[in-house]
């Protein structure tokens, strides 16, 4: 049983250990990071990889006003986030003037991203999917890409009581939703 | 006496490592004697291992390399720009200086000569200017023509 031996924080700082010194730099570390957290927030390839684009270009743009004394990987994640958003709120807007398509409410990443599928991996992922949005983001910062809890409030601009708040509330929505398979 | 719904609020930070030594020594001592708790926080770590595990389709490695080469070539390009702009000035500046001074050239030489070039940057800055104007608005920008 774990219990005995409480988990260390797992952080990005644990995992990237020094600062990148340029941009090519963070993009050679971060670049698959930036497209997964992008994939599992949009669900899809193509609109992760723009995402992705359009975020390095940003930071490129911006690389000069940056606080140097200040970690790069939470802006980075920040910009992605704010540009998934952005992506979701056009899709919507998209699926509003076709009357066919389905209501905004129903977009969830489907299992197709998960590169080796089984039942179990598919009904998580499917399990987290169905999670309100602001829950889902701070499950996948926090499992997927291994962020602090002040990480995530950075990367969200919300408080530390925020983040620990919505991931015990998602964790126990998964928790219940998954009874049968955990 | 820690109180039970108290812990299994605390149960998810426990398993991230993020409470005080306070706390979590608090959780750790309710567990050993909570069956309850105990299962709650295997599924925890349970959900945990699963997720883990997971792996997500990687990019398309054309546009990633495309996207390399952007980040790579604009910062070197930038600074060719400014220094050939840089180079430009101050070589068009001299020559204006020796232009100006020369004594072999009679004053009405100049004044023609010097009319001509200012008329010519007027006309170049002002071209200029409205392509950087209509920049941002061009719904075309970035499309073949």
């Amino acid at each position: 049983m774990g219990a005995a031996a409480q988990a260390r924080p797992m952080t990005l700082e644990a995992s990237v250990v020094t600062e990148p010194d340029d941009l090519a730099e963070l993009f050679r570390r971060f670049r698959l990071r930036a497209f997964h957290f992008a994939l599992q927030m949009l669900g899809n390839r193509e609109d992760a990889m723009d995402v992705t684009q359009e975020a390095f270009l940003r930071l490129h743009r911006h690389w000069h006003r940056r606080d140097a004394g200040r970690p790069v990987a939470p802006w980075l994640y920040a910009v992605v986030r704010n540009l998934a958003i952005d992506s979701i709120r056009k899709r919507a807007v998209r699926k509003e003037e076709d009357a066919e398509a389905a209501p905004v409410e129903d977009f969830r990443p489907g299992p197709e991203i998960l590169s080796e599928q089984n039942e179990l991996r598919a009904e998580v992922w499917k399990a987290i999917g169905e999670l309100p949005a602001e829950q889902r983001e701070i499950v996948i910062l926090r499992e997927f890409h291994g962020l602090s809890y002040a990480e995530i409030a950075e990367v969200l601009g919300a408080p530390h009581t925020t983040v620990t708040t919505r991931l015990h509330h998602a964790r126990e929505r998964l928790r219940k939703r998954l009874e049968g398979f955990l | 006496m820690i109180a039970h719904e108290e812990v299994r609020e605390l149960l998810s930070a426990y398993l991230d490592g993020e409470l005080t030594q306070a706390d979590g020594q608090r959780v750790r001592i309710h567990l050993e004697d909570c069956a309850e708790c105990r299962e709650a926080y295997a599924q925890l770590e349970k959900l945990r291992q699963v997720t883990a595990e997971m792996k997500f389709a990687g990019p398309p490695e054309d546009k990633m390399s495309e996207l390399e080469q952007r980040l790579t070539v604009q910062a070197p390009r930038r600074i060719g720009w400014l220094l050939l702009v840089a180079g430009f000035v101050v070589w068009a500046g001299y020559a204006a200086y020796l232009f100006v001074v020369d004594p072999k050239l009679a004053t009405f030489e100049k004044l023609t000569t010097g009319a001509i070039v200012i008329g010519f940057v007027l006309l170049l800055i002002s071209v200029l200017r409205q392509r950087l104007l209509e920049m941002p608005h061009d719904r075309y920008r970035g499309v073949k023509r």
